[in-house]
């Protein structure tokens, strides 16, 4: 399995060469819970196998993870486990426990369902760019699916129920993942996340383990799941992104129309750096990569193609790189692997 | 306004938190907001709701004296109000029957409103778990007539229509 996905990209980082998505990815998760037995925080060690016994029972029995492969937590190495999260296929919290859990994942990692996690399922569709509707629905007909042999918790006023009731009633957290370097260049992310953060809408950085986010990426998905329905919540999302997009490309636009040479001098320094450098840590590369990004879809900069550098985004964390080479490595051993990767790629 | 996490940089970030069960306004720089952001999983977790609840009362000791706090606790899986309020998650589905009153608020703040409008499961509840139900769902009802708690009598009341033509109510609005 591991060997498999090593050597290929999963399907949402694939964009065709001609479009500039801001918005990279999207993703719909459902969170649900067996009606007769406590969430996974209250289980004891058996009925948390019971979960997992019975979840994996039931996916075999539909269309989208009939042949998916079935991962027990325990039977994962800790590069193993941070590859997942590296991945967008488990949670950070999910591989930090000793307790029984698995992941089922799909062979080409559209669809992953973690049994175990806060809920005892916490399944998700990732798809390229923003494409939360279709996410929606193939989820939406997966979740129909195993419902026939799950008895979930339910109730008729509460909706599904969660172990936090943050995530009660739809369960559902629709996020679309942005790179909006414009927005972070103007110092007007502040703004955006106070504006949605009124209407329920959150903003995250991603890559980041300091005070801001590497890379300009950002994670907005919805917070209120009670109230409404699926379809009304990830439309929300869906026109809120749109809006965020558009703000974006009007920054760019003045950005390339005002300070062109600065533009182009900060993407040329960004590809030298990472053309020449030795030794490259996880966060600067992540921000030259950024940049370079920014020098491809403002068309400054035609020497890189775009899905190189998505791809790499992701292939230069620390797992990624000690999966690719097969052993592990200490952080100076990864940042000159890393330097080398970059090199070669670009 | 001066950003009240770092006390340091202009506040350009503003967002309501619920402080002994009051929403509150709390201001924070960006800088601020995304470092809290990239911390937990949610840019202004449930736990960090929970634990301005319990702000209010002064010191831990007065804290594990709350009798309120012990009682009720869920008869299913055992959760008291306390641990809830510490772990910020609940212990089963049963839970949310247990402490519906405390519920009622903190859902009145986090979510959009209280009753659920999304999708429901086809073949929801299974006919014998539907059976025990009613039967449960009708003492308490007769409850909380007596009681005269008409809030809950109509959520028991809705609750047994439901059960009793799941085909029907199925379709969602
Ligand atoms: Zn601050
Ligand atoms: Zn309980």
């Amino acid at each position: 399995m591991f060997e498999k996905m090593i050597h290929h990209r999963p399907p949402w980082l694939v964009t065709p060469p001609s479009t500039k998505p801001i918005a990279i990815s999207s993703r719909i998760r459902l969170a649900r819970n067996m009606s007769d037995l406590p969430f996974p925080g209250r289980c004891t060690n058996e009925q948390r196998s019971e979960v997992i016994l019975r979840v994996t029972k039931a996916v075999k029995k539909t269309a989208l993870l009939k042949k998916a492969e079935v991962l027990k937590l325990d039977s994962l190495s800790p590069i193993d486990r941070q590859f997942l999260v590296e991945r967008h296929l488990v949670s950070p919290e999910f591989v930090q426990q000793d307790a029984p859990a698995a992941v089922i994942i799909s062979n080409d990692e559209t669809c992953s369902l973690m049994i175990n996690e806060e809920d005892h399922i916490r399944m998700q569709v990732l798809r390229s760019e923003l494409n939360l509707e279709e996410a929606w629905e193939m989820l939406n007909k997966f979740d129909s699916e195993l419902e026939k042999s799950l008895p979930y918790a339910f109730s008729s006023k509460y909706g599904y129920l969660t172990a936090c009731p943050t995530n009660v009633g739809t369960g559902l957290r629709a996020s679309a993942m942005l790179h909006l370097p414009a927005l972070v260049h103007e110092h007007k992310i502040g703004s955006v996340m106070s504006a949605v953060g009124k209407i329920g809408i959150a903003v995250r950085g991603l890559y980041g383990e300091s005070s801001d986010s590497k890379g300009n990426m950002f994670q907005i998905s919805n917070q209120v799941t009670l109230g409404q329905n699926e379809e009304n919540i990830v439309n929300q999302l869906h026109q809120i992104v749109l809006r965020i997009i558009e703000h974006e490309n009007k920054l760019r636009e003045a950005l390339i129309a005002n300070k062109p040479h600065q533009i182009k001098n900060d993407v040329g320094r960004a590809y030298g750096t990472l053309k020449y450098a030795e030794i490259l840590t996880s966060e600067e590369a992540t921000e030259l990569l950024s940049s370079l990004l920014i020098g491809v879809d403002l068309q400054v900069f035609d020497e890189v193609d775009r899905t190189i550098v998505n791809e790499l985004l992701i292939d230069i964390q620390p797992a990624h790189l000690q999966k690719m080479k097969g052993k592990n490595l200490t952080a100076e051993q990864r940042d000159l692997y890393r330097a080398k990767l970059i090199r070669t790629r670009l | 306004m001066i950003c009240s996490f770092c006390n340091k940089n202009e506040a350009t970030i503003h967002f309501t938190e619920i402080i002994n069960s009051k929403m509150e306004e709390t201001h924070m720089c960006e800088e601020c907001a995304l470092k809290k952001g990239i911390e937990t999983s949610l840019p202004f977790s449930f736990g960090d709701i929970l634990s301005a609840i319990t702000k209010g009362i002064e010191n831990i000791n007065q804290f594990e004296n709350e009798d309120f706090l012990e009682n009720p606790e869920c008869l299913s899986c055992g959760l008291t109000i306390k641990d809830f309020i510490k772990q910020g998650r609940l212990g089963c589905p049963e839970c949310y029957e247990a402490f519906a009153d405390a519920l009622k608020d903190i859902i009145k703040n986090v979510q959009k409103s209280p009753n659920h409008t999304g999708k429901s499961p086809k073949i929801f509840p299974r006919p014998k778990d539907a059976k025990r139900r009613i039967a449960e769902l009708e003492k308490k009802l007769n409850d909380a007539v007596i009681e005269e708690r008409y809030e809950d009598c109509v959520a028991f009341r809705d609750e047994i229509k439901h059960l009793k033509q799941p085909a029907e109510s199925d379709q969602n609005v």
